[in-house]
């Protein structure tokens, strides 16, 4: 017998909206969403369908406007700002299309200023760093250096192990390879994949199919609410009938 | 809007600049021509004398009179008394008063009544003098004990003159109603005197001309109860002022130090931030000298508006300081708008704005567009910058927190200190006697006594310039080392010269010069220099044996007592005119006298610490908002990365105060620990300028360390403060902006 899926994130009636210039605009309008422990959840939709803005109150980056954002079953929409911020560093870990490494730090700094929040011990931090920095292909040497002297694919990679280094319930990332070229995104989605066969939930926002296509469920957002889902196997490679059933769902989406 | 927004902290420091600029400058400029335009609006005597009535004869006035430089003199009877006034800021104060009838014209010294009430007969009129510093108000009564009788006068006005000195000359005013004089006279008939205004021909040197008068009534056997010319009598009405003014200069220096690097920093800090718009501008075509005027303008314009700005408010402050300054120099001083200082304050700042404004907007220049759009170079040279706006600004802070520290120590804890370096020798009493041989031993002998010193003051003169001589038994016994490098003399041929000659005249240690009197002039060898405030180092000392080959019937004439501990120096020295009443002139009480003073000095000095304190935080904060206000947008982005990966509001704000922690910690600590060397000197500069070249001031480590961690622990208590606005910013608002 199948054995049911846990739900690690799950939203009910969420509204979010934003003040411009006096006019209330609404981003995301009254919606259910449950996300489910292992899973690599892509979200989709066109520009300003509200893909980050859901991300973020999903992991409480952002507050909602209105309705309930559930983590491991627990209401964390009222959470004040200090218990959001312990909330996050145990539960939470972020990839951003831009990095936002922190400059004036190495990479093995960038992933020990957030490993130190939840692990005293420096050993057993810089043993953690190193394992995950193997796992990403970063050598020691790179992992002295600054994020102005490396690559943007080797940045986000380090992005990565900073995302990692809590063991966190689930990894966001808002387009992680956004910014890179073809080569290191592939790299970077590899590091991804991996990552999430181990067991690692992972919901991430993208435009490119070539990125959905590594996820086994795929959300379509429109007009502030889910408009569509499309469910895959998990990825284990480049898959002939995968691309085809996410083109086929992606144009009844209107993509 | 962004751009307004940066201008603002910016305009209200330099605001604040001009504001203590401008108040400094018109202080320096106002406060010794003030004194001289009410010197001029009453009057004033080039010289006056209290002579008894009765020396004061026809031929005495003749010769006054046929004097070639006098061209007027006025003769105004008065009382001269040693009273006690009762409730003087709580307590009993003795001081030589003439009491003088209030109606008796007078056209020299004339009397400027400030406040009046209904006249009444046996009322008094005090000198502002009086009534400021013992808490006097018109309607209330003061009470005086001369004598065995006590006389309680109601107050019925308060008056402006300019012919006597402060406290420190011991001989104050006061005017009486014709029926209050009248009854006062009955009872001290004997004291009655003439206190003789004189009126020089223009531009003649009035110390000369008392010299010689000195002389002729040493030939006449008057005795000069008191004489004063008018430069001796501006120098110490105006000691303390000058003093304050010079401690506010120093202070103005500071301020003004820290606002333009404060300012400096803004401007630099601005540019790096605008640096992509400049670049922008160039790409679109802007010249160099295009982009460097509209990035000095709003700086200039801002400039030039908060500077007024800082200028009209100096005036509403002005009269305030104005009048708590005038108070120590006895008169009202009347603060009028200077041009001078409002243009050398605009000229000063806003020349400095536009240096400072034009040096960090230069290197647009050689800056290519790509490169200012990108602008990630300026991050490095910004970070220098603040660390060395913190390091340098907490740093002179922490002079200025060191000086209130050590002010508090040497004029609240430890008072001799201050007072040592400021005042003459003080004893518990002065006797002004017959025969000082034949008393001295006999007031020895008592218990009372510690000891008893012949110590006098004579004038003697170098060149043609009259000054004081010490004239001292034993220099080496005197409480006060006066003497602040070489010794004291102790031959008849040797001399110590004040600290005047020692600057000025350029005599050194080892020469031989020459002192003159009446016509008799001897040599002697310089072993010595010493140091008077109240006569700003013109003065000399000699000994007895020394004083006698000048004047061989030299006799001293004062005798200083010192008391053991607890004796009351009153009653002791009404204990001696009894038992002495031939051979006791005059007595005097210097232990109170130097109670009163210490009391005005710690009044002020405390105003003054207090007043050093609330401006060192208000600049701290100052400082502190700029820096933390620019890491907060600069770092924006960094914060928000923090936030989203799990830090809280608390470790935020405990890291960016913390970040500043450091370069603070070396600041204030160096600078803290290098008051042990600077403080002597900033004390040996503040006393030099009011003639004092020893000090006695105190700096100990333990308390340079204990004022920089108070300072330390409140700029980290600021900084925690000024980082609260993190808490309000959501992790996703600054990554998204």
């Amino acid at each position: 017998m199948k054995q049911k899926k846990q739900v690690v994130v799950a939203a009910k009636n969420l509204k979010k909206s934003f003040s411009t210039g006096g006019n209330e605009q609404t981003i995301i309008n009254g919606l259910d969403l449950k996300v489910y422990r292992g899973d690599f959840t892509v979200i989709m939709g066109s520009s300003g369908a509200g893909k980050s803005t859901l991300m973020y109150a999903l992991s409480g980056m952002d507050r909602p406007n209105g309705g309930q954002v559930l983590f491991c079953g627990e209401d964390i929409t009222n959470y004040k700002d200090d218990k959001l911020a312990v909330f996050r560093r145990k539960h939470c870990g972020f990839v951003f299309q831009q990095i936002y490494l922190l400059e004036r730090m190495t990479l093995l700094e960038n992933a020990i200023a957030a490993g130190k929040l939840t692990e005293h011990n420096k050993q057993k931090l810089k043993e953690k760093a190193s394992k995950l920095f193997a796992k990403v292909n970063i050598s020691e040497v790179l992992q002295k250096k600054y994020s102005s002297q490396i690559s943007g694919g080797e940045a986000q990679r380090a992005g990565i192990v900073r995302a990692l280094m809590n063991e966190p319930a689930v990894v966001f990332a808002d387009e992680p390879t956004g910014a890179l070229n073809s080569n290191n995104s592939q790299a970077v989605l590899d590091v991804f994949s991996e990552v999430n066969r181990e067991g690692q939930s992972i919901i991430m926002v993208t435009h490119d199919k070539k990125t959905a296509l590594r996820a086994n469920r795929i959300i379509y957002l429109k007009d502030g609410i889910i408009f569509g889902e499309c469910c895959l196997d998990t990825y284990k490679g480049a898959d002939k009938e995968r691309e085809h059933k996410l083109n086929t769902f992606l144009e009844e989406m209107g993509w | 809007m962004k751009k307004q927004k940066g201008m603002l902290p910016f305009g209200i420091i330099l605001g604040m600049a001009a504001m203590i600029l401008n108040l400094a400058l018109v202080l320096v400029f106002q406060v010794s021509s003030g004194y001289d335009k009410k010197f001029q609006e009453l009057n004033g005597a080039n010289i006056n004398l209290i002579l008894p009535k009765e020396q004061v004869t026809e031929k005495i006035r003749e010769k006054l009179e046929q004097h070639k430089e006098i061209v007027q003199a006025e003769y105004v009877e008065g009382i001269l008394t040693q009273a006690t006034v009762k409730e003087f800021r709580g307590s009993d104060f003795t001081m030589n008063t003439v009491f003088y009838h209030m109606n008796e014209t007078r056209s020299m010294n004339q009397l400027e009544v400030l406040q009046e009430r209904e006249k009444a007969a046996q009322s008094i009129y005090l000198p502002l003098y009086v009534a400021e510093f013992g808490e006097y108000q018109t309607g209330e009564s003061i009470t005086y004990e001369i004598g065995n009788a006590s006389y309680k006068y109601p107050i019925v006005g308060v008056v402006q003159e300019m012919q006597f000195g402060n406290f420190s000359t011991n001989m104050m005013g006061a005017y009486l109603s014709k029926e209050a004089y009248e009854k006062l006279l009955e009872a001290n008939a004997g004291n009655r005197v003439y206190s003789i205004a004189l009126k020089l021909k223009e531009n003649q040197d009035s110390k000369q001309v008392q010299s010689e008068l000195f002389k002729m009534f040493r030939e006449e056997n008057v005795s000069v109860l008191y004489g004063v010319c008018d430069s001796e009598n501006k120098q110490g009405r105006t000691m303390v002022c000058n003093l304050l003014i010079a401690i506010f200069m120093g202070f103005v220096a500071i301020v003004v130090f820290v606002t333009l690097f404060l300012a400096k920093f803004r401007i630099q800090n601005c540019i790096s931030q605008e640096m992509a718009d400049m670049g922008v501008r160039k790409a679109l075509g802007y010249t160099s000298n295009m982009i460097i005027t509209s990035i000095i303008m709003p700086y200039m314009v801002v400039g030039a508006i908060a500077s007024v700005n800082g200028i009209l408010l100096s005036y509403l402050l002005l009269p305030t300081i104005a009048h708590l300054l005038g108070l120590q120099a006895g008169f009202f001083l009347h603060i009028t708008f200077s041009l001078s200082a409002l243009g050398i304050t605009l000229a000063v700042l806003l020349g400095l704005v536009f240096v400072f404004t034009y040096f960090a907007a230069r290197k647009i220049r050689k800056l290519q567009p790509i490169y200012a759009i990108r602008g990630n170079a300026e991050c490095k040279k910004a970070a220098l910058w603040q660390n060395l706006l913190l390091f340098f600004s907490l740093g002179i802070l922490t002079v200025l927190v060191s000086f209130a520290g050590t002010l508090f120590y040497n004029v609240m804890v430890k008072p001799d200190n201050f007072m040592k370096a400021l005042s003459d020798e003080t004893a518990s009493v002065v006797l002004r006697v017959k025969d000082a041989d034949k008393i001295k031993e006999a007031l020895e002998r008592q218990k009372e006594t510690v000891k008893v010193l012949k110590l006098s003051t004579e004038k003697v003169k170098i060149k043609s310039e009259e000054i004081n001589a010490l004239v001292c038994e034993d220099f080496q016994q005197l409480d006060n080392d006066i003497c602040y490098q070489g010794r004291y003399p102790e031959k008849e041929d040797e001399i110590a010269l004040g600290s005047a000659f020692a600057q000025e005249d350029g005599y050194q240690l080892g020469d031989v010069m020459e002192l003159h009197l009446d016509g008799i002039t001897q040599k002697y060898k310089i072993v010595g220099y010493i140091q008077s405030v109240n006569q700003k180092g013109e003065l000399c000392a000699v000994t007895i044996e020394g004083m006698k080959r000048l004047y061989e019937d030299y006799q001293a004439a004062n005798l200083y007592v010192y008391l053991q501990k607890g004796t009351d120096a009153g009653r002791w020295m009404e204990k001696q005119e009894k038992t002495y009443p031939e051979e006791i002139f005059n007595s005097f009480n210097q232990e109170e006298l130097s109670e009163k003073t210490k009391e005005m000095y710690s009044s002020l000095i405390q105003e003054a610490i207090l007043c050093i304190l609330v401006v060192t935080i208000l600049i701290s904060l100052l400082i502190l908002y700029v820096i933390i206000k620019s890491i907060l947008v600069s770092r924006r982005e960094e914060f928000g990365i923090y936030k989203a990966l799990g830090y809280t509001n608390g470790q935020l704000i405990g890291k960016l105060a913390g970040e500043l922690l450091p370069v603070s910690v070396v600041a204030i600590g160096l600078f803290s620990l290098a008051g042990t060397i600077y403080m002597r000197v900033i004390y040996q500069f503040i006393f030099s300028m009011a003639g004092a070249m020893k000090n006695f001031c105190q700096a100990p480590i333990v308390l340079l360390l204990g004022s920089g961690t108070g300072f330390l622990a409140v700029t980290y208590l600021i900084s925690l403060w000024l980082a609260l606005p993190l808490k309000k910013i959501s992790a996703y608002q600054l990554i998204k902006e």
